[in-house]
């Protein structure tokens, strides 16, 4: 089994090389510039108000950007392998930090290794929050440095909202694909912005007929 | 002419100011000095701006909607100075400048047809295929605003920056019209872009 699994490691580490190289890709700093940018645009249509734009953001990109990252996932093949046939050999668990890690690398390349330490799972048992938890450390942030703004601007929201809510897509349908009834969601618990010392993402997997343990959810109270 | 000049001029200064002044609110995020390098696929760019074209010309009159996606493009310009501020101090021909811009965007940028009247630009066009904004995105049908507004006022404002700070980039001035905006992966984005060497002191 071991074996076994070592071999769809390699391929998926040489796939996800093969699907970034072929990509178009556009720098970063670019990237950080026009995030900022479009939380500015349409925080001008808010009269200045950058938390009640950021739930306007969310609004409007939510359910497009749901579809654009399922193809993106589930569309393509790299080598004649696709993603579904890789999620299918890493379906436990504990072996999520494996397909998250690798969609994070599709998407950045080897710089994800400046941006994200490698993702850590929580079982239940061991969770605060009493389900299955993964922790996606961030060790820079090129899409908070670009700002000047203060972060109480943002209420309840934090900067980079917008990769919480891709890696929160992404999970939730991977875990929809493996069949695995749970709605995920995820907060930036620690934020650069925020004035702490690294990022954090953490992604909880909600089984869906136990939605009171989201009330135990401090987190969820008090991040949007 | 002088008009628009003068307030080209103005927003220029004020970015500037912004790029020479900015400290970030989040300082332990600083990006790794390579970072110039770091990339991320550009499918991703299309999962956001789709939607806010589609807000804005659905929410505003066409000039309100150009005039906003203008003032995206240009900000984005600031905030890449503000945070890759040695790129400022590289010298550069006008034409080499606009090409730079590819390098951050993975357009292809080509300068066409320069018009000089005795030895000044005052007129060329740029030609730029697999555009950010047009090329990757699904797009909002029969709206009449052109959908790479943002891009045009970013070429602007990235030279004009430059050229403000350098003081020595000649043409000293541009502005960018939209001539046509690519309809499919093959096609080409075409700017109009009057060039001015008026200098005005500040």
């Amino acid at each position: 089994m071991g074996l076994f699994n070592a071999f769809w490691k390699m391929l998926g580490n040489i796939g996800k090389r093969v699907f970034n190289r072929r990509e178009t890709k556009t720098s970063l700093y670019l990237f950080g510039a026009m995030h900022h940018t479009m939380i500015d645009t349409i925080a001008e249509t808010c009269d200045g108000n950058y938390e009640e734009a950021m739930d306007k953001l969310i609004g409007l990109v939510a359910p497009t950007s749901e579809e654009i990252i399922y193809e993106l996932m589930f569309g393509t093949a790299v080598m004649g392998v696709s993603f579904k046939k890789l999620a299918n050999k890493f379906s436990n668990p504990d072996q999520y930090p494996f397909l998250l890690d690798f969609a994070l690398y599709a998407i950045f390349g080897s710089w994800c290794k400046k941006i994200f330490e490698k993702t850590r799972y929580i079982p239940a048992s061991k969770s605060e929050e009493n389900v299955e938890t993964y922790v996606v450390r961030l060790k820079s942030c090129p899409f908070c440095y670009p700002t000047m703004l203060p972060p109480e601007k943002f209420g309840k929201h934090r900067f980079g909202k917008m990769i919480a809510l891709t890696i929160a897509q992404m999970s939730q349908q991977i875990q929809t694909y493996l069949g695995r009834d749970v709605t995920v969601l995820t907060r930036e618990v620690k934020c650069f912005h925020q004035g702490d010392p690294y990022g954090e993402i953490r992604i909880w997997l909600y089984p869906r007929d136990q939605p009171k343990l989201m009330d135990q959810n401090e987190y969820l109270q008090k991040i949007k | 002419m002088a008009d628009r000049i003068k307030s080209v001029y103005d927003e220029v200064s004020r970015d500037l100011n912004y790029i020479k002044n900015f400290i970030s609110t989040a300082p332990k995020a600083k990006p790794a000095p390579n970072y110039m390098q770091g990339t991320i696929i550009k499918a991703i760019t299309s999962i956001v701006y789709p939607q806010i074209y589609a807000y804005l010309v659905q929410h505003y009159s066409k000039e309100g909607a150009i005039r906003r996606l203008r003032v995206m493009g240009a900000r984005s310009a600031k905030y890449l100075y503000a945070i890759y501020p040695q790129s400022l101090r590289r010298k550069k021909n006008f034409a080499d400048v606009l090409k730079e811009i590819g390098r951050h965007s993975a357009e292809i940028v080509k300068v066409e047809k320069v018009v000089k009247v005795k030895k000044t630009v005052t007129s060329f066009l740029i030609k730029k295929y697999r555009c950010v904004f047009c090329t990757e995105t699904s797009r909002v049908e029969n709206v009449p605003v052109h959908y790479c507004y943002p891009s045009a006022a970013f070429f602007q404002n990235y030279y004009n920056i430059r050229s403000f700070y350098m003081g020595t980039l000649k043409p000293r001035f541009i502005s960018i019209d939209i001539d046509k905006t690519a309809e499919h992966d093959r096609d080409f984005c075409l700017y109009r872009v009057e060039a001015s060497d008026f200098y005005m002191e500040g």
